[in-house]
């Protein structure tokens, strides 16, 4: 996997230590790669990431005002790759996540951040809403996901969430808390600053 | 059968888990180094740093199923029956997100949150694990064998995100009410030698 540089890295590479400024590029294995990548310390570009996951692909639920590093298509949601991430165009899209997300999927059946630490589902919707939720889920004094950004892997338990979700009406945020009830996919909670909110 | 498990070692774990157990409607049991009159007793030496290793044995050591697990310096204000009920309609693991996130994250395990972030790839959402409810089954049963493997020997947050990114099991979040707000208050700290 193609990485750049952003700090100064010593790197073992067949068997020799190899120093690497900012700016310089390297073809290392993933797990170091990412690591690198979350640690601030490289990032990814374009093709490289694609490379490192060829079955990833984003659905937008509408059409995206900037370049992708991955395939892309515009419509409803759906679990149309082996890794989808279903974006919702208007929220910024951290391109250095996205590989770190496609790679949750290994072990996880989803990945979605969290809306807030202090809002809870209990401020959601309406009042009808809100009872029907809690019936399902028993207890609304719980955080909600902020649906504009799912990673899923594609099994049975994330397409039935998504295709609960997607065809709820109403509040999405408490649709969303309700599929994932129902169907219990092993779902990885995100920090909130994956949706860009700053703590 | 529901209930709940404390872990106290010394006389002020033991008055605070006296006191977070009042009023409670499930049956209690307490892992400690003596028992507690109002409840079962389950002694387990060699309990390590802040009795850490007697709660990371919980899931061996808990007669219950589901079990909910709450520290000893909480008071706990109203009904935990969603807690359990949660776990009995097939979630593995119910828990609450830590308040201290991105620069505060872990801000007690040191050099341990260095870990983190190289075995998971990413700074994962931290967990605040004074309270929690899980079901005793064969996916918890590795989590928890995790856990105990990834403990330094001290805090045991570091180790809990590091488990979970190895062996992924199903967690309903909890808002903070359930740990530090209006149904289970924590008072962090107090469970210790005054």
């Amino acid at each position: 996997m193609w990485i750049q540089f952003l700090t100064p890295q010593m790197i073992e590479m067949a068997g020799e230590n190899r120093r690497f400024s900012p700016g310089d590029w390297a073809d290392l294995g993933k797990a170091l790669a990412l690591r690198l990548i979350a640690q601030g310390a490289a990032r990814t570009l374009s093709s490289e990431i694609i490379t490192g996951f060829p079955d990833a692909g984003i659905v937008c639920t509408a059409e995206p005002q900037e370049s992708l590093a991955f395939p892309f298509v515009v419509e409803e949601p759906s679990l149309l790759f082996e890794r989808t991430l279903i974006w919702e165009p208007t929220l910024p899209l951290r391109m250095d996540l996205l590989p770190i997300g496609f790679h949750l999927l290994e072990r996880w059946e989803m990945a979605v951040p969290i809306a807030s630490l202090t809002d809870l589902a209990l401020s959601l919707g309406t009042a009808k809403e809100r009872k029907e939720t809690q019936r399902i889920i028993r207890d609304l004094r719980v955080p909600y996901y902020d649906t504009r950004i799912i990673f899923a892997r594609r099994c049975s338990a994330a397409e039935q969430v998504i295709r609960y979700w997607s065809s709820s009406t109403g509040n999405k945020e408490l649709a969303f808390l309700r599929a994932i009830y129902l169907y219990k996919p092993m779902l990885c909670a995100l920090p909130a600053t994956w949706a860009g909110v700053s703590l | 059968m529901r209930g709940i498990i404390y872990v106290a070692y010394g006389e002020a774990a033991r008055q605070e888990a006296r006191l977070s157990m009042q009023g409670l409607s499930y049956p209690v049991t307490v892992v400690g180094d003596r028992p507690i009159e109002e409840a079962g007793h389950i002694p387990f030496p060699n309990p390590g740093y802040g009795a850490r290793w007697a709660k990371l044995n919980i899931d061996l050591l808990s007669p219950y199923n589901p079990t909910g697990y709450i520290d000893a310096d909480t008071r706990v204000y109203q009904p935990l029956d969603a807690g359990f009920e949660i776990i009995e309609d097939g979630w593995d693991f119910a828990i609450a997100p830590s308040m201290m996130q991105g620069e505060d994250w872990l801000w007690k395990c040191g050099e341990e949150r260095e870990r983190v972030v190289e075995e998971c790839f990413f700074q994962p959402l931290s967990l605040q694990a004074g309270v929690f409810f899980f079901a005793k089954n064969e996916r918890t049963g590795a989590f928890f064998q995790a856990w105990r493997e990834m403990w330094q020997g001290k805090q045991d947050q570091a180790a809990l995100l590091r488990a979970l990114y190895r062996v992924p099991i199903k967690v309903w979040l909890l808002g903070r009410p359930w740990n530090g707000g209006t149904i289970i208050q924590h008072r962090f700290g107090f469970a210790r030698a005054q």
